[in-house]
């Protein structure tokens, strides 16, 4: 490619996004239960919904992690990531707006984990910052893995 | 597709989110400690039969998600099996303690125990046998609703915080 400097920003983006992701799954892996009260504290969905929310999530977190590590899969990846970011942003938003003081549930399962906030908010919105770029040069240079 | 999605955009993310999805309930199924995939109502429904199910002449063991209907209805009293000491330290929101170690010597409060609610005795979990003792000695004492939480404090402070304060009976 003809953009040294923009490829490189973009490796660098798709492996920190990579270990981000996949180490936000680890945790919530290993405990859904927990992952699951996690997201009741938002009071945003239903028992059952927050349930399979917290079966389903975290290996979609894992599996996006992976894709964007070995290089795969980069469009729908990417979309899923700054998806999920979305969410995350729109989950804590409302959070903070309704003056919810819960644990973020973001990395770590345990009640001890990072409470919501401005903080984590900005993350997220890195995050899909990096996700959507990545997502515009992945359809941009179409080059279809598995699809 | 538009030319912000294409169709074989959508088709990747899809084919992730699938395998993700598939991954995640076959994973939460293993897992001992998975989260329950049943709607609300077929665990309230579960617990009505678990109510009315023939009560035999001993405790009945009762899961977590069991045990948290029946504190949200009032219906239950916990109590700690476990030594005055560990109940200090930390002990389930609500519960009394009552020592199986002072079994003896705890008649008076035994007594006063109600027979209307269900008597749910709890100690470390993990195996550990304090609270199976102490529902026996409360069934040979004439209560018929016994009930033994085995996952104890061991499984709670998983997802909730232990209570520290003496208790609120």
């Amino acid at each position: 490619m003809s953009d040294p400097a923009g490829n490189r920003l973009a490796t660098l983006l798709r492996l920190g996004l990579a270990v981000v992701f996949i180490y936000a799954s680890l945790d919530k892996i290993a405990h859904p239960a927990a992952f699951a009260a996690a997201i009741g504290h938002y009071q945003l969905l239903p028992g059952f919904l927050a349930a399979l929310l917290a079966a389903i999530l975290p290996w979609l977190e894992l599996g996006c992690g992976l894709a964007l590590l070995l290089n795969r899969g980069m469009a729908g990846a990417t979309l899923l990531a700054a998806g999920m970011n979305l969410v995350f942003i729109l989950a804590i938003t409302t959070a903070l707006a309704r003056g919810l003081d819960i644990s973020c549930g973001c990395f770590s399962t345990s009640d001890a984990g990072s409470r919501v906030g401005v903080t984590r908010l900005l993350e997220d919105l890195v995050l899909l910052l990096a996700a959507g770029w990545l997502y515009l040069r992945a359809i941009a240079a179409p080059r279809p893995d598995f699809a | 597709m538009s030319r912000w999605l294409p169709a074989w955009a959508l088709r990747q993310a899809l084919l992730l989110l699938l395998a993700a999805g598939l991954t995640g309930l076959v994973a939460n199924h293993l897992n001992p400690s998975g989260v329950a995939l049943r709607p609300a109502g077929a665990a309230i429904a579960g617990i009505a039969a678990w109510e009315e199910s023939e009560r035999a002449e001993q405790p009945r063991p009762i899961s977590l998600a069991q045990l948290q209907l029946l504190l949200g209805r009032e219906a239950a009293l916990l109590l700690d099996a476990r030594s005055r000491d560990e109940y200090r330290a930390g002990h389930l929101p609500g519960a009394v303690s009552l020592p199986y170690e002072n079994w003896n010597a705890e008649m008076a409060q035994v007594d006063q125990l109600p027979h209307d609610r269900w008597l749910v005795c709890y100690c470390d979990g993990g195996g550990c046998e304090l609270s199976e003792h102490l529902g026996l000695e409360l069934v040979g004492r004439g209560f018929k609703k016994v009930a033994v939480y085995r996952g104890g404090i061991e499984e709670w402070q998983q997802l909730h915080p232990l209570a520290q304060e003496a208790s609120h009976e």
